[in-house]
């Protein structure tokens, strides 16, 4: 989603010295090359061995087999390359500091707690259900679908998709309907994640309403299906936390808090630089300007859904159809032109 | 990038034309633009969408070595009539020098290739047929390592067939890689890719099904 790139040129061309172990590494034996279990890759790095001779030497490894396979979860050096790209498109995201040190503690607690397992040692069970607290556009849906990747990635769950459910997905009509179709999307998440937003909603007709017979079903399943389901409860902050004030049960099920903080001017100004580029869009000094008065302004007049990425979207893409009506009859435009939203394109902002 | 899609690994020797192979398939997949990922550093992932055209433009190397680090690309291959389709990511590498690098980047993407290669479930081999030092030492290896660690998992290809040289290479290296099945292609003109497409195919439909633990990613597409 970023636009730097390397492009050809500017690039140092390899120096190369065959058949010799280059300057700059000390000369002699290395322990590094007598130790039996020095990483074919760790003596190419270190300019030991050409890369030749590490596949000459990976070609004895032993196959990864299915225990071989969760070996492999070693330390952050090892981790598979996936949990990597998928922690680095985390990292994508503006702002949200808070909940990026939180995702990482998790993925690193079942990383050790992964291999605590493998040494025979006492290891924590995983309970990963969550409550993601946060006004509508702070980027809820958007981390935990990046967690269920990483808990597909690490092995905790076989699918790691999300299933995005609210009220009227879980609550029937009438005596047992309820019952049925939770359990209906329940089966659909199996192996992934079940997001259940406004999930105080569940709550809303008191003791005789069906959102009661939703949350027992859910609760049931929270046991029946401990290995194979992440339930996550999201919504704005004060209504989930009285919804679980009221169903302590509830809370205790829930190990896992995440609040989402709504961005501040700056962090919407780089979101939608962010939501631009990645559309090959930019904006002009002037329209810079004039989205970061008018986004200030919204979050001065304290509207409840100021600071959030949606709006910003929304902003953005309303620019891109107001451009487009400007440009669209003349004779001729260039490609600069094609590419730049103007402040008037901002207008009513 | 989802982490739940089978990879397929390029690798090669620098200049071998693995950049432009990973982008004649995409291209004879159909695709017009494709979305490049690239670590720019340890865990800082850039992506960018691409017209094919203008990738070859920018990342197709003249020198030996353009491709730095690991550049990954989704790729959807259609499976046959009635079968669907399925993603693949294709993960072009940087070169892998034919002897120790003075450079410790170059070094380090060369490990850092090396470890993908033992946790890759598919490998192209992409050699530039028209050298006449090919098949060198680091090629050979490949092979044999291929032939022991990812049986029926790997493509050899010989590339740059379209050149007269390439052709005279392709002779050569089916004579000093018996046993090994060798696929003329030309990345540049983009023949010999039906023959790459029907293995890829092939890979695809026998992937297993995402593993239920174990760390390593098993395959398959998942339900979305
Ligand atoms: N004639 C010809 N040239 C090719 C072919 N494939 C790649 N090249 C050229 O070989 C050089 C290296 O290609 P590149 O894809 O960057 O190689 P890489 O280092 O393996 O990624 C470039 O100048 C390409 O244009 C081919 O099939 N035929
Ligand atoms: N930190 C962020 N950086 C960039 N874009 C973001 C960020 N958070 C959210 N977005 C974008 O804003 C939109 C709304 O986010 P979403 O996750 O659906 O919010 P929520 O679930 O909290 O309502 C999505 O298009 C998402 O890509
Ligand atoms: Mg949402
Ligand atoms: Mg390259």
């Amino acid at each position: 989603m970023l636009i730097e790139f390397p492009r050809s040129g500017g690039l140092r061309s390899p120096v190369r010295t065959p058949g010799r172990i280059p300057d700059g590494i000390p000369g002699g034996l290395s322990p590094a090359l007598c130790a039996p279990d020095a990483r074919p890759e760790d003596l190419v790095r270190r300019g030991l061995i050409a890369p030749s001779e590490a596949i000459a030497r990976m070609r004895g490894e032993p196959q990864p087999g299915p225990a071989e396979a969760a070996t492999q979860i070693r330390g952050p050096a090892d981790h598979d390359l996936n949990v990597r790209r998928i922690l680095a498109e985390l990292d994508e995201l503006i702002g949200l500091e808070r909940v990026k040190t939180v995702v990482r503690e998790i993925q690193a607690f079942i990383s050790i707690q992964q291999r605590r397992r493998l040494e025979g040692l006492a290891a924590e069970p995983l309970v990963l259900h969550m409550v993601f607290r946060g006004n509508p556009g702070t980027g809820k849906t958007t981390v935990a679908r990046i967690l269920g990747h990483v808990f597909q990635a690490m092995g905790v769950l076989s699918q790691g998709h999300l299933v995005e459910v609210e009220r009227a997905d879980l609550v029937g009509e009438y005596i047992g309907h309820t019952a049925q179709k939770t359990r209906e999307q329940l089966k659909r998440a199996e192996g992934g994640i079940l997001f259940i937003d406004e999930a105080y909603a569940l709550a809303r007709g008191g003791e005789k309403d069906f959102g009661k017979e939703a949350i027992d079903t859910l609760v049931k399943a929270m046991e029946d299906l401990k290995d194979r389901l992440v339930l996550v409860l999201a919504g704005y902050q004060h209504e989930m936390a009285r919804f679980l004030d009221a169903n302590p049960g509830l809370r205790s099920r829930f190990p896992i808090h995440i609040e989402f903080p709504d961005f501040a001017l700056d962090e919407l100004m780089a979101i939608a630089a962010k939501m631009l580029e990645h559309r090959d869009y930019q904006l002009s000094d002037r329209a810079a300007a004039a989205l970061r008065e008018g986004l200030d302004r919204k979050i001065r007049e304290g509207m409840r859904n100021a600071g959030n990425a949606r709006m910003v979207r929304n902003v953005i893409e309303a620019a891109l159809r107001r451009q487009a009506v400007r440009l669209v009859d003349r004779a001729e435009i260039s490609r600069q032109e094609l590419m730049t939203i103007e402040a008037e394109d901002l207008d009513g902002v | 990038m989802s982490g739940r899609n089978p990879e397929c690994l390029v690798i090669g020797e620098p200049g071998a034309g693995k950049t432009l192979f990973t982008l004649a398939l995409a291209e004879w997949l159909g695709q017009t633009q494709l979305e490049l990922s690239q670590e720019v550093a340890a865990g800082r992932v850039v992506t960018r969408t691409w017209r094919t055209p203008e990738a070859k433009a920018a990342l197709v190397g003249q020198g030996p070595r353009t491709t730095r680090s690991l550049q990954w690309a989704t790729l959807s291959v259609p499976l046959g009539i009635g079968r669907g389709r399925k993603e693949l990511v294709v993960v072009d590498s940087a070169g892998l020098p034919s002897s120790v690098s003075a450079d410790p980047e170059f070094r380090a993407a060369s490990a850092e290739v090396l470890r993908q290669l033992r946790r890759a479930q598919m490998v192209v081999h992409v050699v530039d047929a028209s050298r006449v030092t090919a098949p060198g030492e680091l090629d050979r290896q490949l092979a044999a390592y291929a032939a022991d660690q990812k049986p029926g998992r790997y493509m050899l290809l010989a590339n740059k067939t379209d050149l007269p040289a390439g052709r005279a290479g392709l002779r050569r290296l089916r004579r000093a890689l018996p046993g090994v099945e060798v696929l003329a292609v030309s990345a540049l003109q983009g023949t010999g890719l039906q023959a790459v497409g029907r293995r890829l195919r092939r890979f695809l439909l026998e992937c297993p099904p995402p593993r239920q633990a174990g760390g390593r990613q098993g395959g398959g597409t998942g339900t979305r």
